[in-house]
């Protein structure tokens, strides 16, 4: 049975594409035959985040259009062998994305076998990211802990409550978790930021992953590596985390703490 | 947060943003549910309560708020001296 999940955000730059890249490959890694799917026709960047720019030849429109067949436009991701990625188009424009074509798509590619589809949704709340929705059966809702960020996460719950498939069809409700990026325990400790468990409470999702704030995850998109690969470090447990998570393991949120500040900063702050 | 936070005690900005987000979402929930029932739930009741006691009209609130995942309807009438039925 396979799974379409949609990892979205309604914000951009919150890392949705991260997300899925990490996701799609933390899956993969753990033996699931994962497909990713990059709906941001015209702004094409996943391929970037995976490192797999160059043995592009064909995308997701082109397979829409018939232009060429799934099996040659799936790119073999070159970390993990169960992981297949389909880029989104440089050239077209969002209006490709036709419903009955990406319905076509996903049944193929359910065909095929894979047991999870992600869905990496373009920002914003035009065609583009309403397709990546529409037929997901769970959704990764990516928020920052910052004000705009959390409204466009809620009004993106709205949509996918009222224009999935699954909402139109009155199947059972489309499952949405939280993801949130960028975090900062010390500053939500201070005060200064939203602390996790407000934009939980705030968006009425449980949290699924909690991504600290990470100068690695930059690093890593320099290199075409998703973050999750970089092992050890903070970033990839949270992703590794929100996998196993998501995947039925029961794992306590870490990095929800500030690292104990020696003590005449506790005192006097700083 | 420092001790001297603690006696000290600065307006937390997350506090802040909180307490926004909490009233935006709450009303732009109830805009896109079609929900937004809370002006005519405000006037039917209006004009229920005026109908059997001698209450001011400004005298009665109604608010819609969200907290966890329960929505909590508050009405809050003052009565006015000398009882609720109306002469």
């Amino acid at each position: 049975m396979t799974k379409v999940v949609v990892v979205t955000s309604g914000k951009g730059g919150v890392g949705k594409t991260t997300t899925s890249a990490s996701f799609a490959t933390g899956l993969a890694k753990r033996g699931r035959k994962t497909a990713v799917i990059d709906f941001d026709i015209g702004l094409r960047n996943l391929d970037l985040i995976l490192g797999c720019e160059r043995r592009v030849v064909y995308d997701f429109v082109n397979v829409i259009q018939g232009d060429a067949k799934l099996s040659q436009a799936l790119v073999r991701d070159k970390h993990s062998e169960n992981l297949s990625i389909l880029a989104a188009s440089q050239t077209k424009d969002k209006e490709s994305l036709k419903e009955d074509g990406v319905k076509a798509v996903l049944d193929e590619l359910k065909d095929m076998g894979f047991e999870f589809i992600i869905c990496d949704s373009p920002a914003g709340i035009e065609s583009g990211a309403l397709m990546a929705l529409r037929f997901a059966d769970e959704a990764l809702v990516v928020t920052n802990p910052e004000v705009s960020a959390v409204r466009d996460a809620d009004r993106m719950l709205g949509l996918i409550e009222a224009k999935s498939m699954r909402a139109e069809q009155g199947l059972d409700r489309v499952k949405e978790h939280l993801v949130i990026t960028r975090y900062a325990p010390q500053r939500a400790d201070k005060g200064e930021m939203l602390a996790h468990t407000d934009v939980a409470e705030l968006l009425s999702l449980s949290i699924l992953g909690l991504i600290p704030e990470s100068e690695q995850v930059l690093d890593c998109s320099n290199q075409g590596l998703p973050v999750i690969l970089a092992n050890g470090s903070p970033v990839a447990l949270a992703y590794d985390d929100m996998v196993a998570r998501f995947l039925g393991e029961d794992r306590p949120l870490r990095f929800i703490q500030p690292e104990s500040a020696p003590l005449w900063k506790r005192l006097f702050g700083g | 947060m420092s001790l001297i936070d603690v006696f000290f005690r600065k307006k937390r900005s997350a506090v802040v943003a909180k307490e926004r987000l909490s009233i935006i979402l709450a009303h732009e929930r109830a805009q896109r549910s079609g929900k937004d029932f809370i002006s005519a739930l405000k006037e039917e009741l209006i004009a229920v309560i005026c109908k059997y006691t001698a209450v001011d009209k400004d005298a009665l609130q109604v608010t819609l708020d969200r907290r966890d995942s329960i929505d909590v309807l508050k009405v809050d009438v003052v009565l006015p001296e000398g009882g609720l039925r109306r002469g």
